[in-house]
Parts: structure tokens; C-alpha cells; sequence
């Protein structure tokens, strides 16, 4: 398939693809987080505790987070489509199967076990690698735009589930996702997913190769120093590790807040109702935050700036959460925090792309979202064992806040001008600063 | 339960609170409110696919698929 040239230029077919992915977050993304809404019916219908039914989502999670790495490296291996495509039919199988859920270990062994391997194929890891073929100086954009797809999926589908349960039964909403994965989640992306450009005769960003840009693009001119053909040469250099290290704090300090915030909120003399409007406003600011981020690290470039200043921003909101009492401190932290909560995503990823080129992305994304995930698996376990031995989460969220300076200076440390190809071998955006 | 989830996480009293919140702006029933949501979902892939045939309409792709 190529995109013709009839005189007027058609839309860049990365777009497509860049929505597609969004749509697959959305949908995937959304229908884990729906287990939330299926907790109370299942309880009932069976006589779990919830302690009982938390076993299955933590599986699920842990097992996702483990495989992650795995999956990345299928994903080098055979590229983004056969990946995407493949998980999505899993996952959507096992969400049709969870209507057939008759005891605690077939939850535990379809929702944690064959749903949480499926969800690590279409993870946000996989989808960004995928984009970041398509993109080289709309890249953070196109991640950014993807990585909307997680708090739009987390509040339509989880309300469509909330719902389809009111007005059917759990075992029916189940059967009702699982279909939605499978007959709109799986035509739409083997309609529109390619594993990157050159499968369509194009260039990344759409550019039309004349001879000089095609100069300007051979590989001695785009490989970056620290290029990697496999995961663990990334990891012999230290931008990953600084970049891991301050995505670990990332999990750390957002997590502690999706479980702990309104609970800390009503504990401040806060009503449930306007906790909830404060949490609702911080995740409709993580759309505006993820897009705004991709893009003004392609504008102005430096990334690992942005970078820096999402985590030092995301410092002083927990200062203040800690220090302005009442519902204005609340109101601040939501604004603050909402804003750089999925921000490092897209700038992350898009950072690791242009130092460690696209050979081993999966791996080494997947491998970073691991961390990520055990920041987030370690702060929420430590936070209420703190909160039990303490009655306050003064000290969990002191912790966290304390832990993103050293994260920003981590980011702010990382020599992008010496190791990115946006600055080695290629014309740095304008107004560019990588150091 | 979502410790990984980065910033999908519908917190269950956020949950209930939109829910009486579009429960009170719309006094739908239950299967209403269903299909709205359904809709919204649906926008972006009839967007995508509108988007595309429209191109290709125009003669910009030569084809669906490979």
C-alpha cells in the first residue's frame, strides 16, 4: 500500500496507526481496570471476600508486569502487528471467558494468569515502541496522543461496565467486553496496525524523500552512540538506568495516589463526593497532561528537561499537598499532580527511542515499565502498612515527594545531546537545549 | 488492585459519584446511558475508518491492507 501522490499531501498513514493504538489502550486498558466494577456482584454471587477477589487483579498485575520484558522481546522479534493482534484475541477470549467463571482459582487462572500475559502484548510499552517507528520528530506527540487512551479507556469503559452490570448481570458485561475487544478491537487494528513505515514505501513523519533528505537519513547519520541491538547493551550505559530509576519513582508516587488519595482526602474532613470531583479533575488533566507533553518536547526538544521539570512539579505538589491544608491544598495538588501524572510517559519512552534506537525498544520499554510497576506495587503496600501503624499517610506521601527531586535531577542528568539522535547526526529542533 | 495501572485507575467512590452525576444531568435508564457510552467509544473507530475511505477515495492509498 503506498499513499499516492495526487498533488495535495494525504494525511501521514502513521496517524492511523496512532489512533489505532490509542483505541487498543482504551479498550484493553479499560476493560482491566472494569474488574474494579465487578468486584461487588462476584462477592455476592459467590461468597468471596474481597480480600479473595484482590488475589486475582494482583496476580494479574504482577503477571503482566513480569512478562512485560518478555513480551517486549517477542515484540523486537516479530513486530508490533503480529503482537498486538495476537494479545488482543487472547484477551478477548479470556474477557468472554470470565462470564463462565464458576470458582475463585478459574478467576485467578483466566483474570490473573492468560489475562495478565495478554494485556503485557498490549501494553502501552509495545504500542509506544510501535509509534516510535512511525515517528521521529512527532514522536512524543504520537506517544503522548497514545497514552490518552489510558485515562479516556479508564473512565468510559469502567462506567459502560458499571452500567452494563446495572442493567444486566456481571456474567453478561464480561461476555459484553470481551466482545467489544473481539469485534472492534481486533478488525480495527488488522485494518490499520503496520509494523512501521517502509512496509508502505513511506518515511517516519510522512517525509518525502528527495535526495538530500535521503543524505541526511542513512543510518551512520541516525544511529545514535549508545544504538542497541539488544536490551542488555542499554543497559551498560547509564541513561537507562537513570531513566528506570526516576520511572520507578514515577509508579512510586502515582499509584500511592489512584489508591490512597480520596481515603487521605475524606480523612482531611473532605466529603466523599468532593474527593471524588478532586480525583475526577486530576485524571481529566492526565489527557491534557500526556498530549501537552509529547508535544512540547517535539517543539522546543529537550526532552530530558521536560522530563525533569514533570517530576519536580510533581514534587512540589506533593509539598503542598502536605503543607496547605484543607480543600485548597487538595485542589492544588489535583491541578499540579494531574498534569505530569501519565507526562512521563510519552517523554520517557520517546527519550529512550532517540538514545537506544528501535532495534530492542520492547525489551528495554518493557523492562522500564517493570520498574515502574514495582515503584507502584511497593508505595501502595507501603503506604497502608504505614497508615495502619500510623493512622495518617503523612509519612508515605512525605516519602514520595521526597523521592521525586532526586528522580528530576536523575532526568535532568541524563546527556541527551550527547546520546540522542535528535542531536547526533541531525539538525536539532528549534530552540532545542538537550543540556 | 491497580498498582500498575498508570492513570486508567477509576477510583470506586470517583466511579459512584460520575454515576450519580449522569444519573441526575440526564435521567436516563440504564441501557440510555449504555448506548451513549457505546457511541463515544465508537466515534474513534468510525472516525479512523470514515477518515481512511475518504483518502482512499481520493485516490491517496491504493488499498486496504497489505
Amino acid at each position: 500500500m503506498k499513499q499516492a501522490d495526487t498533488g495535495k499531501r494525504p494525511l501521514y498513514y502513521g496517524w492511523y496507526v496512532v489512533f489505532t493504538c490509542m483505541f487498543i489502550v482504551l479498550l484493553t486498558n479499560g476493560v482491566r481496570n472494569s474488574f474494579t466494577v465487578f468486584i461487588i456482584p462476584m462477592e455476592m454471587d459467590f461468597g468471596w471476600s474481597r480480600g479473595t477477589t484482590s488475589i486475582a487483579a494482583s496476580v494479574a498485575l504482577l503477571v503482566s508486569a513480569v512478562i512485560q520484558p518478555f513480551a517486549g522481546r517477542i515484540f523486537d522479534s516479530l513486530g508490533g502487528r503480529k503482537v498486538l493482534l495476537f494479545s488482543m484475541i487472547v484477551l478477548g477470549l479470556a474477557t468472554v471467558l470470565l462470564s463462565f467463571t464458576f470458582n475463585f482459582i478459574f478467576l485467578v487462572l483466566v483474570f490473573g494468569v492468560v489475562f495478565g500475559i495478554a494485556m503485557s502484548g498490549v501494553s502501552l510499552s509495545n504500542t509506544m515502541a510501535l509509534l516510535s517507528r512511525w515517528f521521529r520528530r512527532n514522536r512524543g506527540t504520537a506517544t503522548g496522543i497514545n497514552a490518552t487512551g489510558l485515562a479516556a479507556g479508564g473512565l468510559l469503559m469502567v462506567l459502560l461496565a458499571a452500567y452494563l452490570i446495572q442493567a444486566t448481570n456481571w456474567r453478561t458485561t464480561w461476555a459484553i467486553l470481551g466482545m467489544l475487544i473481539l469485534g472492534l478491537g481486533v478488525p480495527i487494528a488488522y485494518l490499520f496496525l503496520r509494523n512501521d513505515p517502509s512496509q508502505m514505501g513511506l518515511l517516519p513523519d510522512g517525509d518525502i524523500d528527495t535526495p538530500d533528505e535521503r543524505a541526511e537519513k542513512t543510518p551512520e547519520r541516525l544511529v545514535g552512540p549508545l544504538e542497541a541491538d539488544r536490551w542488555s547493551q542499554a543497559f551498560r550505559s547509564w541513561p537507562i538506568w537513570q531513566l528506570s530509576i526516576s520511572y520507578f519513582v514515577c509508579g512510586f508516587t502515582t499509584s500511592i495516589i489512584s489508591i490512597h488519595f480520596v481515603p487521605f482526602a475524606i480523612g482531611q474532613g473532605i466529603s466523599p463526593g468532593l474527593a471524588a470531583t478532586i480525583f475526577g479533575f486530576m485524571m481529566l488533566l492526565n489527557i491534557v497532561g500526556s498530549f501537552g507533553a509529547g508535544l512540547v518536547s517535539d517543539r522546543f526538544g529537550g526532552t530530558k528537561n521536560w522530563l525533569a521539570l514533570v517530576y519536580l512539579c510533581r514534587g512540589g505538589a506533593y509539598v503542598l499537598l502536605l503543607v496547605v491544608p484543607g480543600s485548597l491544598g487538595l485542589w492544588m495538588f489535583a491541578a499540579v499532580a494531574g498534569l505530569s501524572w501519565v507526562a512521563t510517559n510519552p517523554l520517557t519512552t520517546s527519550l529512550t527511542a532517540d538514545v537506544y534506537g528501535l532495534k530492542a525498544l520492547g525489551t528495554i520499554g518493557g523492562i522500564s515499565i517493570f520498574f515502574h510497576s514495582m515503584g507502584g506495587f511497593i508505595s501502595v503496600n507501603m503506604a497502608g502498612f504505614l497508615y495502619d501503624a500510623t493512622g495518617s499517610y503523612t509519612i508515605p506521601f512525605a516519602i514520595a515527594g521526597a523521592l521525586l527531586f532526586p528522580a528530576a535531577l536523575s532526568a535532568f542528568t541524563i546527556r541527551e545531546r550527547k546520546y540522542s539522535t535528535r542531536y547526533v547526526g541531525a539538525s536539532a529542533p528549534m530552540g532545542a537545549s538537550g543540556d | 488492585m491497580s498498582i500498575v495501572a498508570h492513570g486508567g485507575e477509576l477510583n470506586i467512590h470517583l466511579l459512584g459519584w460520575i454515576k450519580d452525576l449522569v444519573d441526575d444531568l440526564l435521567g436516563l435508564g440504564d441501557w440510555a446511558v449504555v448506548a451513549l457510552i457505546g457511541a463515544v467509544i465508537l466515534v474513534i473507530p468510525v472516525v479512523l475508518v470514515a477518515l481512511y475511505l475518504s483518502q482512499r477515495k481520493r485516490g491517496n492509498y491504493d488499498a486496504l491492507g497489505d
